[in-house]
């Protein structure tokens, strides 16, 4: 699922902070790009989590940016071996999910993804996100939703 | 019900129906007394439950309700009362014996005799019921030992509804499986069976309180045949009545079956008045299904829930101009007045709740039920409809159907990401809005020009420009703080409309 797909997970990661995470994200989501792409994409992830946490559940995060520099548009999971603590007012955080959107996307993908976000207010959906603990069931969760949208 | 106990009553369901804390200044208000009393009756409160606290204070917040305790509480309460009989339901129950038995005499000490009281208790009670059976038209007459409830079948049974409480607490789902009620499980059965046939043949459901009503009708026949199957009746079907059950013609043939149903369980004939019976309780009931489509309606059921649309909008200051709240409303009036044609009384057992969680709107209610009364040269509409009529109202004002919706937008940074997720949330938990579409930070400036109709914006970030419109910044986690907030913000727009 890890090749060309919308969707890409990363199990059990060895990401222990904030800065970290978020420099793995631009390099996902622009690998063959410069390195002041690159920390471009970090500066927006920042701070968009200035204008306002983007917290969606217990332990969940949900950031997403926009940007010319994304090569392919994304939705990347992030399941950290350990929970990282995020800054001081929020809690540890288990797992992030991040969407990283190429500049003029065409539409059909802008739906794919926003169909995706919606079926993230089902909290049983993201429970189970968060608390699977097995990679393999993990990737069939994933698979499971994009089969039945 | 003493003042005291009222207040206590009113205090209790007011807290329960307030999930936040709340000032003694305001329970003052709400029950028109002083501060004083309402620590007093807190005090009171906590005192006499085994349930220590089981209102909450806190310095400087006020007072909040322990569910659990309160609910713990109520159930004792509930408990206690099937253990020992006050002299209230002591009389309740001779008079059901009575009433069941009429016209036949019971002699007086066994009347009593499972309740330990003298005969001077036995007196008092015997004067007390006798009051209270004038109110149906019916005498207590005493020969030698024993008593007898005298009058009309009609009034007998009539009174039986009313006195017999249980019948005003069932819920139909609760007869079968519930061994507390003390009903005879076959015949519950059977009647079960009886309102389903009559529901399967008028292809239409009976809903609440009216499936009660028609249970209790069916249930006090059966008892009453038994207990006294010779029991006189009132009359004959006459002309009059033969030509108003031709006004239904599917309705008379259901009745006429399920009398015959009757009949074959008691084995025993019954005669033909109770087809008449059963027929007003059936034209009396709101059917839900194919009676709801509105051609139905006769002029005088428009004619009356119009003036009632249109005096609550007055009165309320609202704007009701939608078909589907009239023809709700209407399903509910034109039984009601069949009820008030035929008086029958339908108990509602919500009416305390009622009164209190929507005084304004009852009163107004009320109002507007004399004037109807006046106007269409009606009997009294009583508590228990208006409380009824209340219910319709307040919902509407509840769900805000009075108001078109709010036009919304949502955004966010992508207008993909937590927006997306936004809009799933508070579409679901806010039918008041109507979500337009769901945009990115960077389109902010161009807004005013594509939405010009958007009166809400809500947002996951802080909107650095600023917004012609009303915004409110919520977190993507929609907390119940910020569902609180958007509540507000929609009554505001409310407001200002």
């Amino acid at each position: 699922m890890n090749d060309n797909s919308l969707f890409q997970i990363y199990f059990d990661c060895g990401l222990d902070t904030k800065e970290q995470m978020y420099a793995f994200l631009s390099e996902a989501g622009c690998s063959n790009g410069t390195s002041r792409q690159k920390t471009d994409i970090t500066r927006q992830l920042f701070e968009r989590e200035q204008a306002g946490i983007p917290l969606i559940a217990e332990h969940v995060l949900l950031p997403h940016v926009e940007s010319e520099h994304v090569e392919e548009s994304r939705i990347v999971f992030l399941r950290p071996a350990k929970p990282v603590l995020w800054g001081e007012t929020s809690e540890d955080i288990r797992l992030i999910i991040a969407i990283l959107l190429r500049k003029n996307e065409e539409e059909a993908v802008k739906q794919k993804i926003a169909r995706f976000t919606r079926s993230l207010a089902d909290h049983t959906f993201v429970e189970e996100l968060v608390t699977t603990a097995n990679e393999a069931d993990f990737h069939q969760k994933i698979r499971t939703f994009q089969e039945e949208s | 019900m003493s003042v005291q106990d009222h207040r206590k009553e009113k205090l209790l369901l007011f807290l329960s129906n307030n999930q936040d804390y709340v000032t003694a200044d305001e329970l003052a208000d709400i029950l028109q007394t002083s501060q004083k009393t309402v620590y007093r009756l807190i005090k009171k409160i906590n005192e006499e439950s085994t349930e220590h606290s089981m209102i909450v204070s806190e310095k400087g917040r006020g007072y909040t309700l322990d569910y659990e305790k309160f609910m713990n509480y109520q159930k004792n309460i509930r408990n206690d009362k099937e253990d020992n009989f006050s002299p209230e339901e002591r009389r309740k129950r001779v008079m059901e014996e009575l009433l069941l038995s009429s016209p036949k005499a019971i002699n007086i000490h066994q009347l009593f005799s499972d309740y330990y009281v003298g005969d001077s208790v036995i007196f008092t009670d015997e004067q007390t019921m006798s009051e209270e059976l004038k109110k149906y038209d019916l005498t207590l007459e005493r020969k030698n030992r024993t008593i007898a409830v005298l009058g009309e079948e009609t009034n007998i049974r009539k009174a039986m509804k009313e006195i017999i409480e249980i019948f005003n607490i069932i819920d139909i789902d609760d007869l079968k499986t519930n061994p507390e009620l003390n009903f005879n499980k076959y015949d519950v059965l059977f009647i079960l069976d009886q309102l389903r046939n009559i529901e399967k043949n008028l292809n239409i459901t009976i809903p609440y309180p009216y499936n009660i009503n028609i249970f209790s009708h069916l249930y006090i026949l059966l008892s009453r045949s038994r207990k006294s199957p010779d029991f006189p009746f009132a009359g004959q079907i006459d002309q009059e009545k033969t030509e108003m059950m031709k006004k239904d013609a599917d309705l008379k043939e259901v009745a006429e079956v399920t009398v015959c149903h009757m009949e074959r369980y008691l084995h025993q004939t019954l005669p033909d008045i109770e087809v008449y019976f059963l027929y007003q309780y059936l034209v009396s009931s709101r059917m839900q299904g194919t009676f709801d489509v509105p051609s139905n309606f006769s002029t005088g059921v428009i004619q009356v829930t119009d003036v009632y649309m249109k005096e609550m909008s007055a009165r309320l200051g609202i704007t009701i101009d939608n078909q589907s709240i009239f023809n709700d409303l209407a399903n509910h009036i034109k039984p009601m007045l069949n009820r008030l044609e035929h008086k029958i009384r339908i108990k509602n057992r919500l009416l305390g709740e009622i009164k209190v969680t929507y005084e304004e709107i009852f009163s107004r209610v009320k109002k507007v039920s004399e004037c109807v009364s006046e106007t269409f040269h009606l009997p009294a509409i009583n508590d228990d409809e208006n409380g009824f009529i209340t219910l319709y109202f307040a919902k509407m004002m509840e769900t805000s159907q009075h108001q078109p919706p709010i036009q919304t937008l949502i955004m966010c940074t992508t207008g993909i990401g937590t927006s997306e997720l936004l809009k799933a949330k508070a579409s679901k938990k806010f039918p008041e809005l109507e979500i337009v579409d769901v945009v990115a930070t960077r389109d902010t400036k161009s807004l005013k020009k594509t939405y010009s109709d958007v009166e809400l914006i809500i947002s996951t970030i802080h909107l650095e420009d600023e917004v012609p419109v009303k915004s409110l910044l919520v977190s993507a986690m929609f907390t119940m703080d910020d569902q609180k907030r958007l509540q507000q913000k929609i009554e505001e727009i409310y407001h200002e409309r």
